[in-house]
């Protein structure tokens, strides 16, 4: 047997599926050729990660779901459910946004008010001729 | 054989989502099938099932390739831990990201034979294809895993 063949039957090797036959030419080829040995090797390494590959059970809410209330999953309702969902929440948000817009308009016009009895005098800028003049005054005429 | 569906989830739900998860690589996504696979047996008749492990897998198989068609998959989900994993074992290959490249009908004898460990012939029975079928696809895709490793 060439090199091309038993490479092509190693998988088969290592897998245990091969006839008394081809497994004792394959011995007898892997006793003197080296790359074949090192490519049983290395597939017998990728197995063994495979084998090592960490695969999850299934959760418990998942019995609930096949066995005890059977139902078919359909993407179409699970569309509609996160649709509705997301139209119920911004529903409830609008009137949330209006009252705290009420609320803020209500303290920045207290505000105001507030800043403007506690001064006693405003400070003016007139602009003549193109200079800025800084002037107090109280109440009256200038 | 006549199971009822607990029975049936009972004996057989974890061996068949090993095989659902190996094929999504994703906890969630799996489930998902598992539930969809068992639908479809119970919608179904069982009474004149004789190898109930290969029916289960061809229908998740078919559930699997059916959300596939479904779902176009573009985005790629890196599995949780790899990198973790990774540098705990000193592997050099990142084997389930290699595994999620391999194209669907290698990787799943791959999964039958080696998360399974179904012998040829039930992989055979499961995915109705011949023995000989069997070994050169599980030769191409150790094949296609040892080239990535060895890059």
């Amino acid at each position: 047997m060439n090199c091309e063949l038993i490479k092509e039957l190693l998988s088969s090797y290592i897998d245990g599926e091969l006839d008394r036959e081809d497994i004792i030419k394959i011995e007898n080829h892997l006793a003197k050729c080296k790359d074949c040995r090192k490519l049983l090797q290395d597939y017998q390494s990728i197995k063994k990660m495979i084998r090592s590959i960490e695969i999850p059970k299934p959760s418990k809410r998942i019995h609930e779901r096949i066995v005890v209330y059977p139902r078919r999953r359909s993407y179409f309702l699970r569309f509609i459910f996160s649709t509705s969902l997301l139209v119920v929440l911004g529903a409830l948000l609008i009137p949330f946004l209006r009252w705290n817009q009420k609320v803020t308009q209500k303290e920045t016009k207290e505000y105001y008010i507030m800043k403007e009895e506690q001064r006693p005098y405003t400070e003016v800028v007139y602009k003549q001729k193109g200079n800025f003049v800084l002037t107090n005054y109280e109440g009256g005429s200038f | 054989m006549k199971l009822d569906i607990e029975n049936i989830y009972r004996l057989y739900s974890e061996y068949i989502f090993k095989f659902i998860y190996g094929m999504v690589q994703n906890k969630a996504e799996a489930e998902d099938l598992l539930q969809d696979t068992f639908y479809k047996v119970m919608k179904a008749d069982t009474t004149e099932i004789e190898n109930m492990k290969g029916y289960l897998i061809t229908i998740a198989r078919n559930t699997v390739y059916d959300h596939w068609r479904k779902r176009k998959r573009i985005v790629e989900l890196r599995p949780f831990k790899t990198r973790q994993r990774k540098r705990d074992m000193d592997l050099k290959l990142d084997i389930e990201r290699e595994i999620k490249k391999l194209p669907p009908k290698l990787k799943e004898v791959l999964i039958l034979r080696e998360i399974n460990q179904m012998d040829y012939k039930e992989i055979a029975e499961s995915l109705n294809v011949e023995v000989g079928t069997v070994k050169s696809r599980l030769s191409r895709a150790r094949k296609q895993l040892r080239e990535a490793w060895r890059k």
